[in-house]
């Protein structure tokens, strides 16, 4: 069994009422590389430790094309090891994203093909890696 | 195993969340993938359709003065009565959804 939480933006979950989220596993900070989501980020990961979160890690977001991006990179890889946690999905910037959302779609069914659900296809990857197989046959819903 | 997605807010959690919950559920997990945010939009934009994301149940019941979580399910019955079944078979389940103004 997985459990896939999308928190509410923001520390409440975190500060509030004994942490709701204290119980996961493991928690994905979504970053960009920007001042202000880094400092939710920091107040985000400080949260998470003094709540004993197992383990903490980032997930990198709206990485720009070209030099832009080498800055991206470098600014949120710094960022990463700083707060001790591993990044584990880079994706890009992406219309494929804002066209879904302005539609109301999952970018799923909008766009599989776009390069950022091909990262978080390959974040799902990486969280496999850490469940192991399903327990029992595939079930296919489609 | 149970995973938390958290961020400022428009940093990309829910669509983070909604194509990795729907892409471990491809695989063959039983994935329940719960919205925790009380403005919520993961049971819309998992692709369930904006009725799905009216009707769904929130956890947290506000049909009274005092809000609440119930208590004495097991999880099975939560699920039974929470749950909703999404694409590629994900089990939504929504913790809270603010309704009513003064009510928080």
């Amino acid at each position: 069994m997985v459990l896939v939480a999308d928190m509410e933006a923001g520390l409440e979950h975190l500060s509030w009422a004994g942490g709701t989220l204290r119980h996961v596993d493991l928690l994905l900070v979504v970053i960009h590389a920007q001042a202000k989501i880094l400092l939710t980020a920091r107040r985000t990961v400080a949260l998470a430790r003094q709540l004993g979160i197992p383990e903490v890690a980032f997930v990198a977001n709206r990485i720009r094309a070209g030099e832009a991006g080498d800055e991206d990179r470098a600014r949120l890889t710094a960022f990463a090891e700083e707060h001790g946690g591993e990044i584990l999905a880079w994706v890009p910037e992406d219309d494929a994203l804002v066209e879904a959302d302005r539609r109301g779609e999952c970018v799923l069914d909008h766009a599989p093909q776009a390069p950022a659900v091909a990262a978080i296809v390959s974040l799902a990857d990486r969280l496999e890696g850490r469940i192991g197989a399903p327990a029992a046959a595939p079930e296919r819903t489609g | 195993m149970r995973f938390g997605i958290a961020g400022k807010g428009g940093v990309g959690k829910t669509t983070i969340s909604a194509v990795v919950a729907r892409t471990l559920a491809r695989r063959g997990h039983p994935v329940i993938a719960i919205d925790c945010d009380s403005d919520p939009n993961l049971v819309a934009n998992i692709g369930a359709g904006a009725e799905a994301a009216d009707a769904i149940r929130p956890i947290l019941d506000q049909s009274g003065p005092r809000r609440f979580v119930p208590t004495g399910l097991t999880p099975s019955q939560m699920l039974a009565t929470y749950g909703l079944r999404g694409p590629d078979g994900v089990t939504l389940l929504l913790a809270a959804r603010a309704e009513r103004a003064g009510s928080g």
